[in-house]
């Protein structure tokens, strides 16, 4: 019998989202005047997200979205995802940028297999 | 909140026996800060003062600034509400704290239980006390309220949406985040 495990990487899934982050984060920090963490958009006026890590310009103006998370099988991300990046892009006109959480784990991989 | 909000916020702060310090410095060397009003625009982080002895700085080579790493040291973030006199424009602001940190070993840990409950109180303090007015989806003193209404100064969220109308028309229904 089969189960769907919503978080299949549990605490470690968390561990690695942090560390990307930690890692857009400083870049950002870096490059921008300001940046936050789970940085509140509103889609609308009665609607709001929030990304991962948002840039702001000197006038306070949202300038990068920045979101990690899973993909499908195809590096896609989920539909969850997906949606969510769609509704910031139509209501906002930034694009957001997709960090592939799943990429970290394949470079792993590959690089295990090649050692 | 206005900047005469934020000398009571500075009260709170000292009576919780929390230290201010900026987001990112020229140097390593702890600067503390009297006030969160002080270097205004930029990000402060209270932080226990027991915690100043494992502050995980990294360094911004572009900036040339060291950055306390808010992903490896404990600390409550506040944004200060930035009034623009010369648009009479008042940006939102942002007090936030993870419950969890990055350790040596790069996995999630705890922030102690008595950061936890400082910053817990902080909030209800803030809430209870000064940012009393709950507009859309954004909280203010009764002093920005005061100032937008006879002012006309605008309020503006983090995202740089006007949420004047919402002053006149308190009964708007507001849609869940997701």
């Amino acid at each position: 019998m089969s189960k769907n495990i919503p978080n299949p990487n549990g605490r470690k899934g968390k561990d690695d989202h942090q560390s990307m982050m930690e890692s857009i984060f400083k870049q950002l920090l870096d490059l921008f005047h300001r940046v936050k963490k789970e940085g509140k958009i509103d889609i609308s006026d009665t609607k709001y997200r929030f990304g991962d890590i948002v840039a702001y310009d000197e006038d306070n103006r949202l300038i990068e979205i920045h979101q990690v998370g899973r993909t499908n099988k195809d590096g896609s991300p989920v539909a969850r995802e997906r949606k969510a990046m769609e509704e910031i892009e139509k209501s906002r006109g930034i694009k957001v940028i997709f960090h592939a959480l799943i990429a970290i784990v394949i470079l792993a991989l590959t690089i295990l297999i090649i050692i | 909140m206005m900047p005469e909000d934020v000398a009571e916020l500075d009260k709170k702060i000292k009576e919780l026996g929390l230290v201010i310090l900026t987001e990112t410095m020229p140097t390593t060397e702890i600067q503390f800060l009297n006030s969160v009003s002080e270097q205004f625009e930029t990000r402060k982080y209270l932080i226990m003062q027991s915690d100043t002895t494992n502050i995980h700085f990294d360094n911004l080579p572009l900036k040339k600034r060291y950055w306390i790493n808010s992903f490896r040291t404990p600390v409550i973030e506040i944004d200060n509400s930035v009034f623009d006199t010369k648009n009479n424009i008042l940006h939102e602001g942002r007090i936030y704290y993870e419950k969890q940190i990055l350790g040596n070993d790069n996995k999630s840990h705890p922030i102690s239980i008595e950061l936890q409950q400082k910053a817990d109180e902080l909030f209800k303090w803030l809430r209870k006390k000064l940012i009393t007015k709950k507009i859309a989806h954004s909280y203010l003193s009764p002093k920005a309220q005061n100032q937008a209404l006879e002012l006309n100064t605008e309020l503006q969220t983090g995202s740089n949406n006007s949420i004047n109308e919402y002053l006149k028309n308190p009964k708007v229904h507001v849609e869940k985040h997701t």
